[in-house]
């Protein structure tokens, strides 16, 4: 799974367990932009990223005691939280996993032009994505799980999630195409 | 596929490292204020109407524990007093032909002449003596009369002999057994009363014993039997084993990756007739409807030799394949597609996952002897008998397929089963053991468990042989509407 830097002093770590609201403000104010990326990576809708947020720094707050440093970066921890509230999200809002697009399978293009895009565009690209092709894109792409480990996630088969994960690149590439032409 | 892997890195790398802060990827403050403000709560407490169903299930637990404590307590009793009657002595007999029960009455002292009044059920058993009551007055009045009892109306016969006995024993329902007053030494009654049921007497465990005479009461010698029949509805729990034996004579055998019965729900009418004091007869009927689901992994050589260009602009193909099942050969038709611009090889492996449920819908006749240790339609029991099976309609449902590849995709897919292939009558050797219980008036309730041992087999062929053994769950609510 890959992480980003962790900056987060172990003692403020410390005084946000003892339920100190600035050291706690501090974590926050730190890691707020990643994770409210991921969580918009995971909803199309604005709303939905805005209150995933906000419910997984709660858990982080309220769970933060779970955390053990030898076994990964804080980072990666409230990465680990943050994805498993999208999935819950998710959940709640019935979102069918295993529906498929009709879209059509399009043809290949140049990969060095996707380097012009930027973290907002990538993430829009992805948002634009139906729901079942996205949570698979981004637990298996970014997230870094293997199609069992999503299976489990999700409740479905290994097979579906490998069509899933296929449909999504196919309807990626064709997005891509539309925007670069 | 390079460009797939490219792009996939791609989107790792930007999404792995920190993202600067723009207005995009920016939070609004309430969000902060928000999370604080849910800090600042006290942790939820634990609502408790989350154990309120766990409180329920345990009250109820126990009420039954505590109802069971005092109905046992009280049969008890009922069978200590029942072998003190049976140690008195024998005497002169007592015929009135109006009833029909003789009634021996017995004792050194003389009496006056006696009658027997038939009352029915659920008297109140703390009723007083009364030397004035004109219930006593014509019975003394009309000595060889027969009093008409009130028929079988508990309140009536309460009303009726209110005021007037006292210290009368409850004894068990099932027989009927003379009772002596011995207080009014004038008068002697003898009194025969169908019990009280037990369940009444449960809440109400005022029962005063009885002070028995050196009297015998003329008890029939053996217990009559309760020829009872007891209908009602049942649901039942069916779990299926699938046992096959040989194997299938199809070269497509080895793609059935999985295939099993799922368990199913049957429902319908469950009756009982008690033979005698320890056994009885049952005879059920059931509707079941139970899916064998097969699964297939399908590696299809696709040729393009043999594609036809069809009217939406897309290349389409035909394989025909029989896909062989627990219940018979199952024949598919697969439509496979792909758009005119898209790329495969000749011979090129298209991977199919493929299922489909074979439902099955029958009636199942289980037919089994019941015998209880204690008394019957009472307390546990074991059965053994027989279960036949009725399939009156058979069909395969529920198509599923996937096809993982790039650019062909499965468009359609018919299936044709024959449903001649499968037997449409099988018999199971049944054995099991439940528990039967009384819970209201005439009503009992029954739970079983029985295991079911197929005889016949659903499908068979001069290689293959597939039977379906059965566990089942069942429970019924009957009603007692014949007894004597």
């Amino acid at each position: 799974m890959f992480t980003f830097q962790d900056n987060m002093d172990p003692l403020k770590i410390q005084l946000c367990l003892q339920g100190n609201r600035n050291a706690q403000k501090e974590l926050y104010e730190l890691y707020k932009t990643n994770m409210y990326v991921l969580c918009q990576r995971y909803f199309m809708d604005i709303e939905d990223s805005r209150d995933t947020l906000q419910e997984g720094f709660i858990k982080v707050f309220r769970d933060l005691y779970q955390y053990d440093h030898s076994k990964g970066t804080l980072g990666s921890w409230m990465k680990k939280v943050f994805v498993n509230t999208c999935l819950e999200k998710l959940r709640k809002n019935k979102v069918d996993f295993q529906s498929l697009s009709t879209q059509s399978d399009s043809i290949g293009f140049e990969p060095n032009i996707i380097s012009d895009l930027n973290v907002k565009d990538l993430t829009k690209i992805i948002q634009m994505l139906p729901a079942g092709y996205r949570t698979v894109f981004n637990l298996y792409v970014i997230e870094g799980f293997n199609h069992k480990e999503i299976g489990e996630q999700l409740n479905i088969t290994e097979s579906t999630s490998k069509t899933q994960l296929m449909k999504a690149k196919n309807m990626l590439r064709s997005r891509l195409e539309e925007i670069l032409k | 596929m390079e460009d797939n892997s490219n792009l996939e890195k791609y989107f790792r790398q930007q999404f792995s490292q920190n993202i600067p802060q723009e207005p995009w990827n920016t939070p609004d403050e309430i969000i902060w204020a928000n999370i604080s403000n849910e800090l600042d709560k006290k942790p939820n407490r634990r609502n408790l109407l989350l154990f309120l169903p766990w409180l329920l299930t345990s009250l109820m637990f126990l009420f039954s524990m505590y109802t069971w404590k005092i109905m046992e307590d009280h049969s008890i009793k009922i069978r200590d007093l029942e072998k003190r009657i049976e140690k008195c002595n024998n005497g002169t007999k007592i015929t009135d032909d109006k009833t029909d029960m003789e009634i021996t009455n017995v004792g050194k002292k003389e009496v006056s002449p006696t009658k027997t009044i038939n009352s029915s059920s659920y008297i109140n058993p703390t009723y007083s003596v009364s030397e004035n009551s004109p219930y006593l007055h014509s019975y003394r009045a009309n000595k060889n009369s027969t009093i008409n009892a009130p028929q079988n109306n508990g309140s009536l016969a309460t009303e009726a002999l209110k005021d007037q006995y006292t210290n009368l024993t409850i004894v068990d329902e099932k027989n009927k057994l003379v009772i002596v007053n011995e207080e009014k030494q004038s008068e002697r009654l003898i009194v025969i009363i169908p019990a009280i049921a037990n369940r009444k007497s449960a809440f109400f465990p005022s029962i005063k014993n009885v002070t028995f005479p050196d009297y015998v009461h003329n008890l029939p010698e053996n217990k009559v039997p309760v020829h009872a029949f007891y209908i009602g509805f049942a649901l039942g729990s069916n779990q299926w084993k699938d046992k096959t034996s040989g194997s299938f004579d199809n070269p497509l055998s080895e793609l059935l990756t999985n295939e099993k019965t799922n368990a199913s729900i049957s429902y319908g009418i469950q009756t009982s007739y008690t033979i005698n004091n320890h056994l009885t007869t049952n005879l059920g009927l059931y509707y079941n409807k139970r899916n064998q689901h097969s699964t297939y992994l399908l590696h299809i050589p696709y040729t393009t030799s043999t594609e036809i260009l069809d009217a939406s602009g897309e290349y389409t193909n035909t394989f025909k394949h029989s896909l062989p099942t627990g219940l018979g050969n199952v024949q598919t038709d697969l439509l496979l597609s792909r758009s005119q611009s898209s790329s495969i090889g000749q011979n090129e492996i298209i991977d199919l996952d493929f299922s489909f449920n074979n439902s099955v819908s029958s009636i199942l006749a289980p037919i089994s002897l019941s015998y209880f240790p204690k008394q019957s339609n009472d307390g546990f029991f074991i059965n053994a008998g027989l279960q036949s099976e009725f399939v009156i309609n058979d069909k395969v449902s529920d198509i599923k397929s996937l096809s993982h590849h790039t650019f062909v995709k499965d468009k359609q897919v018919n299936v044709n089963f024959e449903s001649s292939q499968i037997n449409k009558f099988n018999i199971s050797a049944l054995a099991g053991l439940g528990y039967q219980k009384s819970i209201w008036k005439k009503i009992d309730l029954m739970a079983s468990c029985q295991y079911g041992f197929a005889l016949t087999d659903t499908y068979s062929t001069d290689t293959y042989k597939h039977k379906l053994n059965n566990l089942s769950f069942n429970v019924s609510l009957v009603r007692n509407i014949v007894s004597n």
